[in-house]
């Protein structure tokens, strides 16, 4: 592992602008990384901070002025942490960058994509960073449960005690106090802040509280489970005995630690799977909306999405516009951000007249304020007489439900 | 289109067991020369030896499978061969019906037994190679740098795969054509890829090359295996 010299910092930038080929630039940003310190950049969705980190690290889609020095190794996780893993499977990912295997006994054979989003978590973390003095780190918390979350604090506590340092780009900054001593925030690509933590901290826009449950009245059951098993070909049950039953009106939360077979339970509730023993019984129209809303989409606007198939174009028009998607109308799916995706599949799933909606992670890679507007609009769409079922880790959405479901070892248990 | 998004999801799924999840322990890390030999080998045997030549290399591979240890590995890889295996069969009966090149109802199980037989000698070496293997190769011949590519590009065909499942699964709850589907699982797998390769490459430069530990019971087993193909060959 190279070290700098004395007096130099591991790393030192001077960002004029960064720009995207969009026009959207970062401008007048000046940071410096020392040795044991960790700088979080934070700021709203489309504040620039990915914009910053790109052109920080010389990833394509970012034009940099200004100059920055890297003085020691550095490693780079990306917001879907999967995608730095190269190796087949953990050994091999590990052994590609040298890294140890202790920890990982359980897993090391495993495809890679077998792994929880957790345990591929871990992996990314140590061996794309083995050998790297300055953790450059992309929304790292955004497919974490909260167990895994603080042992990727420890993870990067441990590599600043070693003489190492961290950029971390969050939205949620106050997860990092204790460990980081910088921070540049963020606003329509200017530092709002960059200084110490504690002081920039103090800048960030206070989070808005998520929507809070409306107390109304809940209708018919629309979509009973009773006495689901369900297992997948060659694996051990993913469900076992699952009971549960959503009404009309309801926003039902059902969450529990990755990997724990919530998405299965949302598609054999929206009858994507058939359960291995056991019924569901649905009595109206269901359908699910994955964790990349990419994959719901059949027309390739917000407008062709929310009309495709006859839909009466007056009322998919008036469902944009109380949505406030009707100025998104005719932009390709593919150039919307990751909320305005899930919010788009949301509308579709309303004009198109579903009731039963299952939604997987649908705050997942969003800020408070993104979240809230996902968060919104399930809460109007569950008004309009729909039953919502979203499968989530984030505590912030599932405080949104009217009902709460754990789910652990293939056991649902309601939650009071 | 729900049953035909059944159909695919299946497919997908047999696909991804079948070369993507088995062996880590065990056949994957025998040494490459001894199985890539069974493909060729295999390949000539029901060539050169038709419904006899196919029955014997249906037998030698069946009992690799049936030595692997897993049940659900091998299942799916077989039941994944007979689909264009039974295709290639039920088209020439269909042909002989409508007149052009008659064959028997006995001739047309001896062309599925054919093509599944050729169809196993070329999956099971592609089942079973550890791209390991591959990179390594790579590397010593461009730079380790270079050769991860081959390990994004592995990486990404199961991803690949179960994003076209997921895909299709999720329209199997809306019904769109399913052109509709795929195009919205291109995009997303596009999307991924790019991310894959940029990650890639930030990493690439300092991975280096691995020392695989080889499982010689496997190597020999699959080394008696093309010799037997061989030995029947003449």
């Amino acid at each position: 592992m190279r070290r700098p010299g004395r007096g130099e910092p591991l790393l030192r930038a001077r960002v004029r602008r960064a720009c995207r080929p969009s026009g959207f630039c970062v401008e007048g940003v000046e940071l410096e990384l020392w040795p044991g310190e960790a700088l979080v950049v934070a700021g709203r969705s489309g504040s620039g901070k990915t914009t910053l980190l790109r052109g920080l690290l010389g990833l394509p889609g970012v034009t940099l002025e200004g100059s920055v020095e890297v003085n020691a190794p550095a490693g780079y996780l990306p917001q879907e942490p999967w995608r730095a893993i190269l190796g087949p499977t953990p050994r091999y990912d590990l052994e590609l960058s040298g890294a140890p295997l202790n920890g990982f006994e359980e897993v090391l054979d495993k495809p890679v994509h077998w792994l929880s989003a957790g345990w591929k978590q871990r992996l990314a973390l140590r061996s794309a960073l083995h050998g790297a003095s300055i953790a450059v780190l992309d929304e790292p918390g955004v497919y974490l449960d909260a167990d895994a979350r603080r042992e990727l604090r420890l993870l990067v506590e441990e590599m600043l005690r070693e003489g190492g340092a961290a950029l971390i780009v969050d939205h949620d900054p106050h997860a990092w106090r204790g460990t980081a001593s910088k921070a540049v925030v963020l606003e329509e690509g200017r530092p709002l802040c960059s200084g110490s933590y504690e002081e920039c901290i103090a800048h960030y826009p206070q989070p808005p509280p998520p929507p809070r449950p409306r107390g109304r009245g809940m209708g018919s059951v629309l979509v009973s489970a009773r006495g689901v098993w369900h297992r997948y070909p060659g694996s051990t049950w993913v469900l076992r005995g699952v009971c549960m039953e959503v009404y009309a009106g309801e926003v039902a939360a059902v969450t529990g630690p990755n990997g724990s077979g919530k998405t299965t339970l949302l598609k054999i509730l929206a009858g994507v799977y058939r359960p291995t023993r056991g019924r569901v019984v649905a009595a109206a129209p269901a359908t699910y909306i994955p964790e990349n809303p990419l994959l719901y989409y059949t027309g390739a606007t917000v407008y062709e999405e929310a009309t495709w198939g006859g839909v009466d174009e007056a009322y998919a028009e008036e469902v944009l516009r109380r949505l406030g998607l009707w100025r998104l109308r005719d932009r390709p799916l593919a150039w919307l951000s990751t909320g305005e995706r899930r919010r788009a599949a949301i509308a579709s799933a309303i004009t198109h007249g579903y009731r039963v909606v299952a939604v997987d992670e649908p705050t997942a890679g969003l800020d408070p304020w993104a979240s809230n507007q996902v968060l919104s609009l399930l809460e109007e769409a569950a008004s309009s007489g729909a039953a919502i079922i979203m499968a989530t880790h984030d505590e912030r959405a599932a405080s949104t439900a009217t009902t709460r479901y754990r789910l652990e070892g293939g056991v649902v248990a309601r939650l009071p | 289109m729900r049953r035909l998004g059944r159909l695919i999801s299946i497919l997908v799924g047999l696909s991804v067991r079948g070369f993507f999840e088995a062996g880590w322990t065990g056949f994957r890390r025998s040494h490459p020369a001894a199985k890539l030999l069974i493909a060729p080998l295999g390949i000539a045997l029901v060539y050169l030896h038709a419904a006899k030549g196919a029955a014997i290399v249906e037998a030698v591979i069946a009992v690799l499978l049936a030595l692997s240890g897993d049940p659900g590995w091998a299942l799916s890889l077989e039941a994944l061969l007979l689909l264009p295996a039974a295709w290639a069969a039920a088209s020439s009966l269909a042909l002989s019906i409508l007149g052009v090149s008659p064959i028997t109802p006995t001739q047309a199980l001896e062309i599925m037994l054919r093509y599944h037989a050729a169809g196993l000698a070329i999956a099971y070496p592609a089942a079973t190679i550890n791209p390991m293997d591959a990179y390594n190769a790579a590397a010593r011949l461009t730079s380790p740098g270079r050769a991860a590519a081959i390990l994004a590009a592995y990486r990404l065909l199961p991803h690949g795969l179960n994003t076209f499942r997921e895909a299709i699964e999720t329209a199997s709850t809306k019904n769109p054509p399913i052109h509709s589907a795929l195009a919205a699982a291109t995009a997303a797998v596009l999307e991924e890829a790019e991310g894959v390769i940029e990650a890639a490459k930030y990493r690439a430069p300092r991975t280096r090359r691995v020392r695989l530990e080889r499982d010689w019971r496997w190597t020999l087993l699959e080394a008696a295996a093309a010799a037997i193909l061989a030995a029947t060959l003449p």
